[in-house]
């Protein structure tokens, strides 16, 4: 480029930084984006995208072996798991090189190296010849991401134990798979490599898999891990991993809920207790940036940090750490930076899918918090998929719609799916509630026939004591 | 050649109108015909018309203004045409007003926001590829489309809940749409009576919220103390009934009507219709009434100085609650009609009543009128009668009481009809054969097929 001056510089170009970088020059602001490994960032890389390849294949081996109750004649059903594997990194190259015709449409810089913050308006690109070149710019945006947390007594080797990322690109399937941590990560992959045939074992310190998630979806996903001969230790605690006495793996010493001991052996043991944020080598302490626990401190609705010209946005400022929500971020904070105010993230309105088999997709309160925050105000309606039409012609029946409301305006307080594609059906629910409808709109409205999405209607319908179906 | 719209008299009983909307803005384009304003008269809300083309250069009036019939309003007129003349004119008599502000309260803006303008200043080939968003986008609307205000349907509910007067609202939402949390920033500053003095709510049904299915709901969100300003169409009641009772000799003639087989007679024939269909005892005492007043012609009538005019056709007003009042749409020629048509024509008129759109010629020229309490349990009541009509019948509820039959005591369905009669024209015999007329079909109403 003829010269290094930008009106803004994003470090990281993850789902946070590549929209900050084209919203941007969309605004109008000369642009450059910085990154050190590729486009897309974790999500397309090494999170999101890639993890969804894999689980449609685990979906796909396993309506395969069932193909006979749908009339289908097939031969022996086996795994190509090198393909398995592949397959998933052709989809996350392919959308990473769709990163990269978007930032050359949008004219934006792409400098690839790691990016420093050597005062505020000045950045210091190292790239992988450690040539170190500097750039200028009025606005600097930090969207560096998280990375997997690591634990005390279980620190990442990345051959036995290991995280998230060596987990969706192992050279064979394991025999066995022990996975610390049963957020969406975790469960997902207990989901992915359970269906595969790994023998899983889900051990979560809280007293409840996916902790976030209403109770009752969490025993649905747990019966189905179950079933599927997961092994899960809710409520336990690890005292101590070692080297698996038999050669490879490891053994992990529980405290269960009940207080027994218990000893796991696995192959692998797959971490995925959390994220913290990229906050290092990026000159923050110097350049006076807060940060606390391990993510950056940003106001939620400038995205400004504690030093002015320099903001952060994405899994970097902390939960929720859902890309769609780094995504909203950006451009509200490339929005205000370019004055329009009226840009904002609904932080009460954000919508959370976990892809495991069967998904679970929800937005707002469970019903326990519910009853917290109204106690006697809080009615709820559910529908279950099993009377639902669609759901029993393509056979999954599993799972279902529950909606809570506030019994006297009919306000939705949270809606909560689990089943197979919920979270294509959790949309409806975010644009009622940022929109102030009520369940008495989201009754009244025509769904298709038929459809899953007719169970929302149907729930709501039994919330208010009308329901048809069941 | 410049215009000056006056407040047209918009129905035969119209003395005054309030503009409620302007349809039109200033400088906009008129032909003749086009709806310039909303404006609503004793009876209804109706279209105010412009008898003129030209361009609506000037408000002479406040949105919310009640002026009396032939009041000046606004200037029709050339585009270049001057009209200084005119407004001084009419500021000399006291009509004119200094430059109209809309009369609500405006909404509170979002913050300001500058239209696509980046921070700093781009080199030649960067441009913003994003529009601005259009002006209208940011303007703080209260804007008020029929009468209705812009606000989520949770608002809504929530303010319901709480007695609040969406009106009172300042909106902060997208276009000045009344949202959450405006309602409860309304109820902490203390506008209405705390929710924990509620009831119960465990049992307590949500009421739904669809206008359809509001039942005769004369409730409104007035709290004891407050008080209630006049609406036209109170002024309207009041000065009538004034006028009637103390003017109009009235007598009452009540009879027991027993409902067995009217009751029976309406089952069968809802047998066949659909829901939204259904003849309701209304409809069949309609038909009655309209048969017995054409064998009655004396209580189909009009006194006037000179003669009793007997109308050729029986056509009946029904009495319609409305939150802030009463409406009585007509069903003419109910004679001629069969209980299929009466009905829908009912249903019609009466939600046309509620959505304060009938036009003059559904709700004036009747002959007889009839009232019925029945579903409010009223066993017996008298009503005023409508002028120019010389009757009127109210209608009380079934009741389950123990008749004498046979000369057993046996479980009957009774039904109290009174009417009130203007003895100028109805004298005692004529009254009440009439109401044995009437009794006589309500009891055979197989009659009513014939």
């Amino acid at each position: 480029m003829a010269d290094n001056q930008y009106d803004l510089i994003v470090i990281g170009a993850g789902p946070g930084g590549y929209p900050a970088a084209i919203r941007g020059a969309q605004r109008g602001l000369k642009t450059a984006i910085v990154e050190r490994e590729s486009l897309g960032g974790i999500c397309l890389n090494w999170g999101c995208i890639p993890t969804k390849a894999l689980l449609k294949s685990a979906e796909f081996y396993d309506h395969a072996r069932h193909a006979a109750d749908y009339g289908v004649t097939t031969g022996e059903i086996g795994l190509d798991w090198p393909k398995v594997i592949k397959r998933s990194r052709q989809v996350s190259d392919r959308l990473t090189k769709g990163i990269g015709a978007l930032m050359k449409k949008h004219k934006i810089d792409v400098i690839q190296g790691t990016g420093v913050i050597e005062k505020p308006g000045r950045v210091v690109v190292t790239n992988a010849e450690r040539q170190a070149v500097a750039y200028t710019a009025k606005h600097i945006v930090i969207a560096t991401g998280g990375r997997p947390r690591e634990l005390k007594g279980m620190e990442f080797d990345r051959r036995t134990i290991i995280s998230s990322r060596e987990a969706m690109v192992l050279d064979q399937k394991p025999a066995s798979l022990a996975i610390v941590g049963a957020g969406a990560i975790g469960i997902e992959f207990a989901s992915f490599y359970a269906t595969m045939g790994t023998k899983v074992t889900v051990i979560e310190a809280l007293p409840q898999i996916l902790p976030i998630e209403d109770p009752e979806v969490a025993t649905v996903v747990r019966k189905q891990l179950e079933k599927q001969g997961v092994d899960i230790h809710e409520g336990a605690k690890v005292n101590r991993t070692v080297p698996s006495a038999e050669g490879s793996g490891v053994s992990i010493g529980i405290t269960t809920a009940k207080g027994e001991a218990v000893n796991v052996q696995a192959e692998k043991l797959l971490v995925a207790a959390g994220v913290v944020g990229n906050i290092e080598n990026l000159g923050l302490e110097a350049l006076g940036v807060r940060t606390d626990r391990g993510f950056i401190v940003a106001d939620r609705t400038s995205y400004a940090t504690s030093v002015p010209g320099v903001y952060a946005i994405g899994d970097v400022i902390g939960p929720p750490l859902l890309a769609h929500v780094a995504t909203k971020e950006a451009i509200a904070c490339i929005d205000r930076i370019t004055g329009h105010h009226e840009s904002y993230v609904n932080y009460d309105n954000i919508p959370g899918c976990t892809y495991c088999l069967p998904q679970v997709a929800s937005v707002g309160l469970t019903e326990p918090k519910a009853q917290e925050k109204y106690p006697d105000f809080v009615k709820v309606g559910r529908f279950p998929f099993r009377a639902s039409g669609r759901a029993l012609a393509s056979g999954d029946w599993d799972g279902f719609v529950k909606v809570v409301i506030h019994s006297r305006t009919g306000e939705i307080l949270g809606v909560h799916m689990v089943g197979a594609e919920v979270t294509e059906l959790i949309p409806e629910i975010v644009m009622a509630r940022e929109m102030e409808l009520t369940v008495h709109e989201l009754h009244s409205m025509i769904h298709a026939h038929p459809t899953l999405a007719e169970a929302v209607m149907e729930a709501a319908a039994d919330a208010l004591g009308e329901a048809i179906h069941i | 050649m410049a215009y000056v719209l006056a407040m047209l008299r918009l129905s035969d009983t119209m003395t005054e109108g309030v503009l409620l909307k302007w349809k039109k803005k200033e400088g906009d384009k008129v032909e003749a015909g086009d709806v310039i304003a909303e404006v609503e008269t004793d009876k209804a809300v109706m279209d105010l018309e412009s008898p003129e083309p030209g361009i609506l250069r000037r408000y002479l009036i406040l949105e919310g203004a009640t002026v009396p019939v032939g009041a000046p309003i606004a200037i029709i007129a050339g585009a270049d045409e001057p009209i200084d003349e005119i407004l001084s004119k009419l500021k000399g008599s006291g009509d004119a007003g200094a430059r109209p502000q809309t009369a609500k309260p405006p909404a509170k803006p979002a913050a300001p926001a500058t239209p696509g303008k980046p921070a700093a200043p781009p080199p030649a080939p960067r441009s913003p590829t994003i529009p601005p968003p259009p002006p209208s986008a940011q303007a703080p609307a209260e804007e008020l489309d029929n009468g209705r205000i812009k606000v989520s349907p949770l608002a809504a509910r929530l303010a319901a809940e709480h007695g609040i007067k969406l009106d009172k609202i300042r909106g902060s939402g997208p276009g000045g749409r009344v949202v959450k949390k405006d309602v409860e920033a309304a109820i902490a500053a203390g506008s209405s009576s705390e929710a924990a003095t509620r009831p119960s709510p465990q049992e307590t049904p949500i009421a739904p919220y669809s206008q359809k299915e509001k039942l005769l709901d004369t409730g409104d969100a007035y709290e004891p103390g407050e008080s209630i300003p006049h609406s036209q169409m109170r002024k309207f009641i009041a000065r009538r009934m004034v006028q009637s009772k103390p003017g109009v000799p009235h007598y009452y003639l009540t009879v027991a009507v027993d409902m067995e087989n009217a009751i029976d007679f309406r089952g069968q024939l809802n047998k066949a219709l659909p829901e939204s269909e259904k003849i309701s005892m209304t409809d069949i005492i309609v038909k009655a009434a309209a048969r017995a007043l054409i064998q009655n012609p004396r209580v189909n009538s009009t006194w006037t100085e000179e003669a009793t005019l007997l109308h050729p056709s029986a056509d009946i007003g029904l009495a319609v609650a409305l939150p802030d009042g009463i409406l009585t749409p007509v069903i003419r020629n109910c004679e001629q009609r069969g209980l299929l048509e009466i009905s829908r024509e009912r249903r019609l008129l009466t939600q046309r009543a509620r959505d304060r759109k009938l036009a003059p010629d559904q709700y004036t020229g009747g002959t007889f009128s009839i009232s019925n309490l029945g579903m409010y349990d009223i066993a017996h009541f008298t009503a005023i009668i409508s002028e120019p009509e010389t009757a009127i019948l109210a209608v009380g509820t079934i009741r389950d009481i123990a008749v004498v039959r046979g000369g057993s005591v046996v479980p009957g369905k009774r039904m109290d009809i009174t009417m009130s009669c203007d003895h100028r024209v109805i004298d005692g015999a004529v009254g009440a054969a009439f109401m044995r007329d009437l009794k006589g079909m309500l009891e055979q109403p197989a009659t009513l097929a014939l």
